[in-house]
């Protein structure tokens, strides 16, 4: 009987401080809820898709499709790789803890960027990409993305080179398969 | 499979099945693991109002965005998952705090096994696959098919005394 009343306590114990550890544990995500890309349920989840314009300019474009016309570069950002996404069992596990590692290190995936000259297609270029939310940066290979102010950057000097936006994702899926030399 | 309450913590049974013991410890081990991040994801829902908020819709709704239009997963949610947005919610976090609960404690160990794959299956369907799926599943099925709640869970003392109850089986 004794033995069950001190294996009842360490049960009571152990839910205690797992139930404390957990409450104390959430994803605190605020900081980075504004931030380019992070939707109202965080970063970019693990099988989805995202396409980003960045052109020359003062601002932030507005466009609502790929324009058919002009120079710009385009970012197809792939689902995760296969092991990148078994490790989002360990990512999601530690945010239970603590996500400032999880935010400094950010995550992999394959991104493919396509040129646009004077609405002239070239050939596609597949990189890996890089989503960091401290500081909040996309590292795209040659360019980054400052994820505040949507400022697209050399990534080698950091000076300006225009600025960014989030496009329709399968409006821009089909216009990529019709234009990339690539997909012909 | 193993005998249902045959005890796997004498010595002269180590003894005999060391390879087998290495194996019902290893179980165990992740038994405990999956229980635990199950528990952390289902008190995280109870925190993130799951229960009295309609968080989940808006998820679905998010979700709906980002996967084909023409996906299986379109259907699904918008014809259940959305309209039953608030019974999926109570399902999904009583649920996997029930799995986490029976597997951690070995108690009714098989059916919380059963509940936790019938979550990881409507997650797959709504949307939200990715391979981190694939090691969730093939743990399920072993917690299914093995009487791991004999080895070490309330299920052990449990089964002898409602010999006839499938609830411990």
């Amino acid at each position: 009987m004794t033995k069950v009343r001190i294996g009842l306590s360490a049960v009571t114990v152990g839910f205690t401080m797992l139930f404390i550890g957990s409450a104390q544990a959430q994803v605190n995500a605020e900081a980075f809820r504004e931030y380019f890309l992070v939707g109202q349920f965080g970063e970019v989840c693990t099988m989805c898709e995202v396409v980003v314009l960045c052109e020359k300019g003062e601002a932030p474009p507005t466009y609502e499709a790929v324009p058919s016309t002009g120079t710009f570069t385009l970012y197809h950002l792939e689902t995760r790789t296969f092991w990148s996404q078994i490790s989002t069992i360990w990512e999601f596990f530690i945010s239970n803890f603590t996500t400032d590692s999880l935010a400094k290190r950010g995550h992999g995936r394959p991104v493919n960027v396509y040129q646009i000259e004077d609405g002239n297609w070239a050939g596609r270029e597949t990189i890996e990409g890089r989503l960091i939310l401290d500081p909040g940066v996309l590292e795209f290979g040659s360019a980054n993305i400052d994820r505040v102010n949507r400022e697209w950057l050399d990534a080698s000097t950091d000076n300006g080179l225009g600025y960014c936006q989030r496009l329709p994702l399968w409006d821009s899926l089909e216009t990529i398969a019709a234009n990339s030399p690539s997909s012909e | 499979m193993m005998s249902s309450v045959a005890n796997v913590w004498s010595f002269e049974w180590i003894r005999q099945h060391p390879v087998k013991f290495f194996g019902i410890v290893l179980h165990l081990i992740l038994r405990t693991l999956f229980a635990v991040f199950w528990l952390a994801a289902g008190i995280n829902k109870v925190n993130k109002g799951w229960l009295n908020t309609d968080i989940l819709k808006n998820i679905f709704l998010d979700r709906l965005n980002d996967i084909p239009p023409d996906a299986f997963a379109v259907f699904y949610l918008e014809n259940f998952a959305l309209p039953l947005w608030l019974v999926v919610a109570w399902v999904v976090t009583i649920g996997e705090i029930y799995s986490a609960i029976g597997l951690l404690l070995g108690i009714t160990t098989r059916i919380a096994a059963a509940v936790s794959l019938f979550i990881l299956v409507n997650l797959a369907i709504g949307g939200y696959y990715d391979a981190s799926l694939i090691p969730f599943f093939i743990l399920n099925f072993a917690f299914l098919y093995w009487q791991s709640g004999h080895w070490l869970g309330f299920d052990r003392f449990l089964t002898k005394r409602y010999p006839d109850s499938p609830l411990f089986k």
